[in-house]
């Protein structure tokens, strides 16, 4: 009898044992999916802003016949192996600048997006300096960027390797970082006559229809984008400033520094999106 | 894709043709010219007025035949984009059918685009 309690008893340790062992898996399993699932969700949740886009207009855009955007692609192409090539070779071993930018410029303080690079380029060995605004500096960001289309948005703080530079490491870095939560307050911060910030549109009311137009998450996977209030290309300087406009507020000078750090908040709230290429826009 | 460029500054033309070349046959050719159009309506945040220079004249040839000129103004949008049938002859030389297009602007600047078409 005492021999039957002690193998019951055995028994039901195994049992209870097991059963605490399923719980577990099953709870761990859980976590896991509930996990995967979450990243699924934040991964799907961001979506390019062509999606946003009428079927007409979509179809502008794969219509190379058609779209607009191929005059500013090819004058690009041709300004590249003129002032460029002799240096950088190739647009496509390039490809992924686009895609990185903005960064800390030299003085390790201001940013610098890839239009203010290609002005900087151009200044070295002409002495008629371009604007971030003129067409062949628009051109050369759109062959640029074409070149970097499905590359994966990758803008991440500076890391310097140098010794020499050590004692300003921490510094550039911090600087970066100074930018970058710079950019999120102004992203969250009310401004002008309608006191909107960002977030509540791009954040709050995704999908919802701003007259004709819906609204869009405010990746910036797309630029330059053709647009066809402005019948132009523009950069994402000229469309962070229609924004301000938009809402009424004082508009910055092009190339300011608040352009800058939203656009770098904007650039790392949209890491790992691969880009467009150029795209038309409303 | 062929791009001539015209006077100062850049104004790339470009010409895409789709369909058989065969006598009696239609294409479709979409042209696209790469011009502001500035209608002397807009003004610059300083103040300033940005003059009008727009395209008058756009023709289009089939050989030495005129096919269509279009007048047009401040009503047409910047870059241009025009879309039309042509009709080819009932027989197609041996050296192959010429399309030609040809624009001028109220500043003087004007560009020329031709292409020939081999029997296909």
């Amino acid at each position: 009898m005492k021999l039957l309690k002690a193998a019951l008893g055995i028994l039901l340790t195994l049992q209870v044992c097991e059963a605490f062992a399923q719980i577990a898996q099953i709870a761990q399993i859980a976590q896991t999916t509930l996990a995967t699932h979450t990243t699924q969700i934040l991964q799907d949740k961001r979506t390019s802003g062509s999606v946003y886009l009428s079927k007409q207009m979509q179809e502008l855009q794969n219509d190379a016949t058609r779209n607009p955007i191929s005059l500013w692609q090819e004058r690009g192409q041709s300004l590249w192996q003129g002032q460029c090539k002799s240096c950088h070779g190739e647009i496509n071993t390039l490809k992924r600048s686009a895609a990185t930018f903005p960064r800390l410029g030299s003085d390790g303080k201001n940013l610098v997006n890839l239009e203010d690079q290609i002005v900087r380029c151009q200044s070295r060995q002409n002495p008629t300096v371009n604007t971030i605004e003129s067409e062949e500096v628009i051109s050369l960001s759109t062959a640029l960027h074409q070149a970097a289309k499905n590359e994966l948005i990758a803008v991440t703080a500076p890391v310097i390797t140098t010794t020499i530079t050590q004692t300003s490491a921490p510094l550039a870095s911090d600087s970066w970082q100074t930018r970058l939560k710079s950019g999120e307050t102004l992203y969250q911060t009310r401004m002008g006559r309608m006191n909107l910030a960002c977030m509540h549109c791009h954040d709050q009311k995704v999908g919802a229809q701003m007259r004709a137009d819906t609204i869009s998450q405010g990746h910036p996977t797309g630029f330059p984008i053709y647009r066809m209030s402005w019948q132009t290309m523009g950069t994402i300087d000229r469309r962070l400033r229609a924004c301000y406009s938009g809402v009424q507020a004082t508009i910055p000078l092009p190339g300011s520094a608040d352009l800058r750090d939203l656009e770098l908040y904007l650039k790392v709230r949209a890491n790992g999106m691969p880009l467009d290429g150029p795209s038309i826009r409303r | 894709m062929a791009t001539t460029s015209a006077t100062t500054p850049y104004i790339p033309i470009r010409l895409n043709i789709t369909g058989e070349v065969k006598p009696g046959g239609i294409l479709a050719v979409v042209l696209l010219i790469g011009h502001t159009m500035e209608t002397g309506y807009r003004v610059l945040d300083s103040g300033q007025r940005v003059p009008k220079n727009v395209i008058e004249l756009v023709q289009v040839r089939l050989g030495e035949q005129l096919l269509f000129e279009a007048e047009t103004g401040i009503g047409i949008s910047a870059h241009p984009y025009l879309a039309f049938p042509v009709n080819l002859p009932a027989e197609i030389p041996a050296a192959g059918v010429k399309i030609s297009v040809e624009w001028r602007d109220d500043k003087g600047q004007s560009g020329a685009l031709e292409r020939v078409l081999q029997k296909t």
